[in-house]
């Protein structure tokens, strides 16, 4: 039994597993052999997955698809709960998002890049909507340091203000902070994931992960705005 | 002076931000010193996030937890084609269960045979009994046997050695879901959560709380698709034992 695929190429059952077959010579039908699926990259199973036409085809594409990125969404899943039975249900979430959305995968970026623009955007999502973890958030530092940064200016104009804001503390971190302590602030404050899971998102290896380098983000950051005080009163003296 | 949103939107993605496909570019290429990249935070944690999605390997007690996701996912990969037909742990479907059965040629006459012999028997049985039926001397004097509507945990009870990492119960029929409760002694509570599974891993916050010698009340609700309560199980208690002192030691400095 074969399979019929757009582009003339077919997937064939023998009994030895599935198995790819050129149908330009129908009547010497080329099998390409049992180890065909395996021996496909991702990309070119998602490809071949919006080209077949027929259910049973797309069916043994999408399975070993899925297959080989379980574990990759899985690790993935878990660095943003803490348990594994919610990690399955958001794995499963992931899953169906790029099943309904797979034919949309152009192969212009690798499938595993699609993967993660769409595992990233749900888990943190499904974290924002959890108002559970924000208000875990909104207590596990003090933010009372960011209210101490001035904005931007004066300027009437909004736009202005906030690009001239967003330079402003671009420029505060890259001057005051490191490379790990930037990832750290900017995932926590610009995208609201828990200090838990950024450490396990970063791998970060020390005792108290992501606080430790949150806590000493914020304290170089009072440091520099109190610099910065003090040079305007001297500017002003 | 500066609020959160302000902050929050000062750092989220600007129009010169890198694409995902030139994160992954830059992550294949290993070079680290694009122009953007060098000053935008934003991208720099972008590009750990891919790091960390493309190249990550199981956290230390994360491989167990990774391949039990994994053999799920396997489990649930017809729920994910048909994301409408329900989500986490599957109930079998009765309309196919019932298909299956009634579907097969074999068995489409054997079904009724046996139901209308089933009933022939069951009538000339009834027929047959003329006795009367037994009172027994100590009937209402013995124990009471409840047949409650309860949910019936498992693990864990009484003392423990360690801080549990998971809780057990027995699913109780027609229940969808399940809500559970830890709560202090006082039934302050501790953490609640809901799950479609008949066990649920504590967070390693919670089980901080479990110090040695310290009671932990917890309960079962179980609950149907729309959230009604269809039992409730009794509050169970647990400890974690005290670690023994050495007596030779005289007293324990804590």
């Amino acid at each position: 039994m074969c399979s019929a695929f757009s582009t003339g190429a077919s997937l064939c059952y023998s009994p030895m597993g599935p198995s790819l077959a050129s149908q330009s010579a129908p009547e010497s039908v080329a099998i390409i052999g049992p180890m065909s699926l395996e021996g496909l990259s991702d990309e070119e199973l998602a490809v071949r997955y919006a080209e077949a036409v027929d259910a049973a085809a797309q069916d043994l594409l999408i399975n070993e698809l899925f297959r080989r990125n379980y574990a990759r969404i899985a690790r993935w899943c878990l660095r943003f709960v803490d348990n594994r039975e919610a990690a399955a249900d958001l794995s499963q979430e992931v899953f169906t998002k790029a099943y309904q959305n797979l034919k949309s995968f152009q192969a212009q970026s690798k499938f595993s890049t699609w993967l993660f623009s769409i595992a990233r955007n749900h888990c943190l999502n499904s974290l924002r909507s959890n108002m559970r973890q924000a208000s875990e958030l909104k207590g596990e530092v003090g933010e009372d340091f960011f209210e101490e940064i001035p904005d931007g200016g004066y300027t009437p104009y909004d736009e202005v203000e906030r690009e001239s804001t967003a330079r402003m503390v671009t420029q505060m971190l890259n001057d005051t902070l490191d490379e790990t302590e930037k990832k750290v602030f900017t995932l926590h404050y610009g995208e609201d994931v828990p200090l838990d899971a950024i450490t396990r998102i970063l791998g970060l290896g020390n005792q108290s992960g992501a606080k430790a380098y949150i806590v000493s983000a914020k304290r170089k950051l009072a440091r520099l705005v109190q610099k910065r005080e003090a040079r305007d009163r001297q500017n002003r003296i | 002076m500066m609020d959160r949103s302000t902050l929050k939107e000062a750092l989220t993605a600007k129009p010169d931000c890198l694409s995902l496909r030139e994160l992954e570019r830059l992550l294949e290429s290993g070079a680290q010193d694009h122009p953007h990249l060098a000053h935008c935070p934003r991208c720099q944690a972008e590009l750990a996030m891919l790091r960390g999605f493309e190249t990550s390997s199981p956290l230390q007690d994360e491989g167990a937890a990774v391949a039990w996701i994994s053999s799920e996912m396997e489990r649930r990969l017809e729920k994910i084609k048909k994301p409408n037909s329900g989500r986490g742990r599957s109930v079998a479907d009765p309309v196919s269960w019932l298909s299956r059965i009634f579907g097969s040629s074999s068995a489409r006459w054997a079904i009724p045979a046996t139901a209308l012999l089933l009933v022939a028997v069951t009538t000339v049985a009834i027929l047959r009994s003329k006795k009367q039926p037994e009172l027994h001397a100590d009937l209402g004097t013995g124990p009471a046997i409840y047949r409650s509507q309860q949910v019936d945990l498992v693990a864990p009870l009484g003392e423990v050695s360690f801080a549990p990492k998971e809780l057990q119960w027995k699913s109780f029929a027609n229940a969808s879901k399940y809500k559970v409760e830890v709560m202090e002694v006082d039934h302050a509570l501790l953490w609640s959560t809901e799950t479609n599974y008949i066990s649920l891993t504590i967070p390693a916050s919670i089980r901080a709380k479990m110090l040695p010698g310290k009671p932990v009340l917890w309960q079962v609700t179980a609950l149907d698709s729309s959230g009604r309560v269809l039992a409730v199980s009794q509050v169970q208690r647990f400890s974690v034992a005290r670690k023994s002192s050495n007596p030779a030691s005289g007293s324990v400095l804590q």
